[in-house]
């Protein structure tokens, strides 16, 4: 969290496609809901590298299983990665309740 | 003027970082992308492009020692197979080319775009937007003709183009149908390197389900198989494994003669190690190449065929059946080194390992399908055949690349099986004209 922008982290297998195509979707709709964001995204080998800057974590749910949730981290487990209206609305229902003054 | 003409053909098209960043930044252009964005774009795509030929040149130079070694025992030759091998090899192999693929990757595009905007009449629905692998298609499709056909440069490139523009549409949308009834209507096909074989095995699935068909999720797998989804854990213990089973022959004081002193078992877990971190740098190096590349082509498909199938990475089938994921990965491992141990006995004068993609990113997907058309037992039957097709046809595909010492083949179902079969009917009729090499 800085200037009053959350941080997102896109996580898949190898930290290209998926990810990357989630993060595009999400992207699109957070508008919709004025949060101001920064998103990156990275593969489930390379995530601890980028997990102290990262706010909340949008990860595939195949890889979130073993995942073991730090204190003040948010992990949003996702199926469809094309739903990028639907990982938005979890994505506000965070930052409504943890991250209030990333909405605009 | 000439020597504008000498600067143009001699240094700037064969400088594949100049020319890559050259087509970023008229892009930018295009786009009216702001300075900021143009100047910061262009110069992080040639770095990202720098980053993918050192990443690619130290994976061959890591194993080329280990094949050249096991070839003077045994006259085995040894290849990864495994996509970024194949981009190794061919960028290796392209050499001075290698930025042409840039081209390649723009014809295909368009043709792929044109072919769906015709969708009436072309049938075709899917529009490709996995920039990690499409760059890989257009290098490894330019490098097979230029290996292939004696043609001019210029007619390389445009039918290397149209060619894997015509994949791109109809194996997306071939698959669509498959892929639609496993996520339920997710809204997308996918668009990488195995999408013929989910429509394949989509099929045989049903028929393999048996009695009582029992569904992956319902069962438990032990935790600790969750290493393997990490890749950079995953590729770092296949590589040791592989590589250190092909190394027998050598015996542990050829290994620490390879090794040049250092202890065998040191060394192979250090081959292990350096092939994960390559495999980190070509990552970085494309992931600051095409992201990019992806948002853009996603905002053309959006507004020229807006009702296109987007064909994305094959890793968001992995979601929807997780345990069918790991099964499938299992399974085709198996199906692989049973392959392997046939090509043994037979005598092979090729001998494949496989990386970390083709297994989990063949594996995986194919698992989730066969998981969800037919159960555990579609999953084991499917997946074992899966990894049997994927090493021999790999076999067949180096036979191709008329480059021995190629560090490898993708190994991925589609280019194990559609484009070998391709590259051998554009033999036969490059024949008839007397243009094939």
């Amino acid at each position: 969290m800085e200037n009053n922008t959350v941080n997102i982290l896109f996580v898949c297998g190898m930290g290209m496609g998926t990810s990357t195509m989630a993060e595009l979707g999400v992207k699109r709709n957070l508008g919709a809901f004025r949060i101001s964001a920064n998103v990156q995204h990275t593969s489930l080998g390379q995530m601890d590298s980028l997990r102290d800057w990262a706010d909340i974590i949008v990860i595939l749910k195949n890889l979130a299983r073993q995942m073991k949730v730090r204190e003040g981290e948010h992990v949003i487990p996702v199926v469809n990665i094309m739903d990028g209206k639907g990982i938005a609305s979890k994505v506000n229902d965070i930052v409504e309740q943890y991250f209030p003054q990333a909405k605009g | 003027m000439n020597a504008v003409i000498d600067f143009l053909v001699g240094d700037l098209l064969v400088t594949p970082t100049i020319l890559i960043g050259l087509l970023v930044l008229i892009g930018y252009l295009l786009q009216r992308a702001g300075t900021v964005k143009t100047v910061t774009g262009t110069i992080g795509a040639m770095v990202g492009m720098q980053l993918i030929i050192f990443g690619g040149s130290q994976f061959s130079s890591t194993f080329r020692p280990i094949t050249e070694a096991v070839c003077a025992v045994t006259g085995i030759q040894g290849y990864i197979m495994d996509s970024y091998a194949m981009k190794a090899a061919s960028q290796e192999a392209l050499g001075d080319r290698f930025g042409w693929m840039g081209f390649v990757f723009l014809i295909a595009f368009a043709v792929n775009l044109v072919l769906v905007f015709f969708g009436k009449y072309t049938k075709a629905k899917g529009i490709f937007l996995t920039g990690n692998a499409g760059t890989a298609h257009s290098q490894a499709m330019l490098w097979l003709l230029f290996a292939n056909f004696a043609l001019p440069s210029v007619a390389t490139v445009v039918i290397s183009g149209v060619i894997v523009g015509i994949y791109w549409a109809y194996s997306t949308t071939l698959a669509a149908g498959v892929v639609d009834e496993i996520t339920e209507g997710g809204g997308f096909t996918v668009g990488h390197n195995q999408q013929i074989g989910i429509w394949l095995f989509g099929r045989l699935a049903p028929k393999l389900a048996g009695k009582k068909p029992i569904d992956c999720e319902e069962m438990s797998l032990p935790g600790w198989l969750a290493i393997f989804n990490n890749n950079v854990t995953s590729v770092c213990i296949l590589m040791f494994l592989f590589v250190g089973a092909f190394c027998i022959p050598l015996g542990f004081d050829g290994i620490t003669e390879l090794a040049g002193g250092q202890h065998w078992l040191i060394y192979l877990i250090m081959v292990g190690v350096q092939f994960s971190m390559y495999m980190v740098i070509l990552l970085q190096g494309v992931r600051m190449l095409c992201s990019e590349l992806t948002e853009s082509f996603q905002g053309i498909q959006q507004k020229l065929v807006p009702n296109a199938i987007p064909a994305i990475d094959v890793a968001a089938l992995l979601p929807f059946s997780p345990n069918a994921a790991t099964f499938g990965f299992l399974f085709c491992t198996l199906g692989t080194v049973i392959s392997m141990v046939i090509l043994l006995l037979m005598g092979s004068p090729i001998m494949v390992l496989p990386g970390f993609t083709p297994l989990f990113f063949s594996g995986g997907p194919i698992g989730v399908v066969a998981n969800k058309k037919g159960g555990l037992r579609a999953v084991i039957i499917c997946c074992l055949l899966l990894g049997v097709i994927q090493t021999f046809g790999t076999v067949w595909a180096i036979t191709q690349i008329s480059y021995p010492t190629a560090t490898g083949w993708s190994g991925m179902f589609d280019l194990a099986t559609f484009w070998p079969a391709l590259i051998q009917v554009l033999r036969w009729i490059g024949g008839i004209f007397g243009i094939t090499v």
